[in-house]
């Protein structure tokens, strides 16, 4: 925007000098020139996306062809179709249900081009409002949408924090879904290419996870499965097969029970990190598997799983390499906080974000502990409190409290040790 | 003089509107801020039949903005899902004039008039099948069997929920 302002002043200055002169047609034409300019700055001809809006006089001259070929174009098509560009085309279609458009593209190729394009355009997604879809039609822009890689991503993001969850409960979708090799193939694909990145599978099967591990198995090194829906507690036994696992991730999970994840950490020998977020199927009995059978473990995340009892934490205690601990959003009472610091005295991180059952008599408790850093977010203290305990833990390297509590002296211990 | 805007069109018309009227498009909206309304305004892409009617349309709604129009079309009448006089207004026979106002509204950057014309053309799409379609808008099919073949098979789903 800047630019384009020094731009007009610029040329209102020209134009201004030009006034002077006693050529009045020059002037004109001048005149007309930088409305050429606005326009091509301003209203991108329909059928050419600049991309150098803001760039200067180089893009410029470039624009300016643009526009002679679109308005040439343009008159070219006065005479038969197509009559509209593109983009024109998709404003029609989103006047249109999802299978009128489909219909559309039977009716010649211009047609056709424009109604794939669409179906593949970001925009598509959010101009049609996924969430008035039926059921069958989301499907459908599903399964188009997995052949091809980059737009299954697409859908993905879209789905993401959308109500789709609900559409994607019902078995129909389900099996559709899952009966399309090619669905199952693209995701295979999305998995190999991004092995180590967090996504939201929301449309995982056993079966798909199933061909996962069988093709991967000796490489596999990361494996995040959060929010997936489809999938039953038995189905995820079978990334026990991946023996090379280092980091198990599954969130959002109400199938997984204790007795899967037996089964998957018997055969995972040199597990590293286990996080099993918002799993509401797990029980207390899950931390004497844990403690048995991940002996090389160093961070455990049990957060958001609040039926378990800290209380019963203590088989944890077997695991030597146990460095980093998070119960964020669990019930925390005190005396389950006793068992922590007197069995898992060797932690150096522990991560208490949202346990608002601790208080400052808590805090005194966590003074045992050598931590390194420690995360007491959402937690209301008193300064005196936090100021007492970061003078007292003399290791505490990292803390993350509440802003207001953030004094500057307890900073300035903070950055010291730093 | 002051509120007066003049518009010079593709065929060489000039045509004078009231600048509170003509700034409903973005366009010319962006350019008086700029340049001030002393000058023609030049408008190359624009017929003076196709100019006529947007500006028709902008003194329809000189003092309102029409509201956003609801996706998907609930019929294949228009009055049913906007203004009356927006219906009316838009109810053009001519399907290359219809088309004409959608690139005008796009080019001069009219939102409400792009999605009221689209919209017409939608409903001329609405309920019909390809070759009906095709009828209405004098359309050659140039698709071979296989590419039919192969968007039908594609299709088949939308055939089954209609």
């Amino acid at each position: 925007m800047q630019k384009q302002t020094q731009l007009t002043k610029f040329f209102s200055k020209k134009a201004k000098e030009q006034q002077e002169s006693p050529i009045r047609t020059k002037l004109n034409d001048f005149v007309r020139f930088k409305v050429y300019i606005w326009q091509m700055l301003f209203c991108t001809p329909p059928t050419q996306e600049i991309q150098g809006k803001t760039e200067n006089l180089n893009a410029k001259k470039k624009c300016s062809n643009n526009l002679d070929n679109w308005i040439r174009k343009s008159s070219l098509q006065q005479k038969k179709w197509p009559f509209l560009p593109k983009n024109l085309m998709y404003q029609i279609y989103k006047f249109l249900q999802l299978r009128e458009c489909a219909t559309c593209s039977q009716v010649c190729k211009f047609w056709m081009i424009c109604y794939n394009d669409i179906y593949f355009s970001y925009s598509f997604f959010r101009e049609f409002e996924t969430s008035r879809f039926n059921e069958k039609e989301l499907a459908t822009v599903l399964k188009r949408s997995s052949k091809q890689l980059k737009h299954i991503k697409k859908v993905r993001d879209i789905i993401k924090g959308q109500k789709i969850s609900s559409f994607l409960e019902k078995t129909e979708l389900r099996t559709m879904l899952s009966d399309n090799s090619q669905q199952q193939g693209s995701l295979l694909e999305l998995f190999k290419l991004e092995p180590k990145k967090q996504y939201t599978s929301v449309f995982l099967t056993d079966k798909d996870l199933n061909s996962i591990c069988k093709e991967s198995y000796k490489s596999l090194q990361y494996i995040q499965l959060i929010s997936c829906q489809f999938m039953t507690g038995k189905g995820f036994e079978v990334i026990g097969k991946c023996s090379q696992l280092s980091l198990i991730n599954i969130q959002s999970n109400c199938n997984l029970k204790d007795e899967n994840i037996k089964i998957i950490l018997e055969q995972v020998q040199e597990l590293k990190t286990l996080m099993l977020l918002k799993c509401d199927g797990l029980t207390n009995q899950v931390f004497e598997i844990i403690g048995n059978h991940s002996k090389k473990l160093e961070r455990l995340d049990i957060g958001c799983n609040p039926q378990l009892d800290l209380i019963k934490c203590s088989p944890l205690k077997r695991i030597e390499s146990l460095q980093s601990f998070s119960i964020k959003e669990n019930i925390v009472t005190n005396e389950a906080l006793e068992i922590i610091t007197t069995n898992l005295y060797k932690l150096h991180s522990l991560n208490l974000e949202g346990c608002l059952e601790i208080n400052g008599y808590s805090l005194l408790q966590i003074q045992k502990l050598n931590l390194q850093r420690i995360n007491l977010k959402k937690i209301q203290f008193k300064e005196e409190e936090i100021y007492n305990f970061i003078l007292n833990t003399k290791s505490i390297k990292l803390l993350l409290v509440n802003n207001n509590l953030l004094s500057t002296r307890v900073e300035k211990i903070i950055l010291s040790r730093q | 003089m002051e509120n007066k805007v003049k518009l010079s069109t593709q065929d060489g018309v000039i045509i004078e509107v009231d600048k509170e009227v003509a700034c409903k498009s973005h366009l010319i909206n962006t350019i008086i801020d700029d340049t001030g309304s002393e000058e023609e305004i030049p408008l190359p892409n624009v017929k003076s039949s196709i100019l006529k009617k947007v500006i028709q349309y902008c003194e329809l709604h000189r003092n309102d903005t029409p509201p956003e129009i609801e996706k998907p079309l609930r019929s294949n009448n228009l009055s049913d899902c906007v203004e009356q006089k927006d219906a009316e207004f838009i109810d053009i026979p001519n399907l290359e004039e219809l088309f004409d106002i959608i690139l005008a509204a796009n080019y001069l950057d009219i939102k409400s008039l792009l999605d009221l014309s689209c919209a017409k053309v939608a409903t001329y799409i609405k309920g019909k099948t390809p070759e009906e379609i095709r009828k209405t808008f004098n359309i050659q099919n140039d698709l071979t069997q296989e590419e039919e073949q192969q968007i039908r098979e594609e299709n088949k789903w939308a055939e089954e929920t209609s």
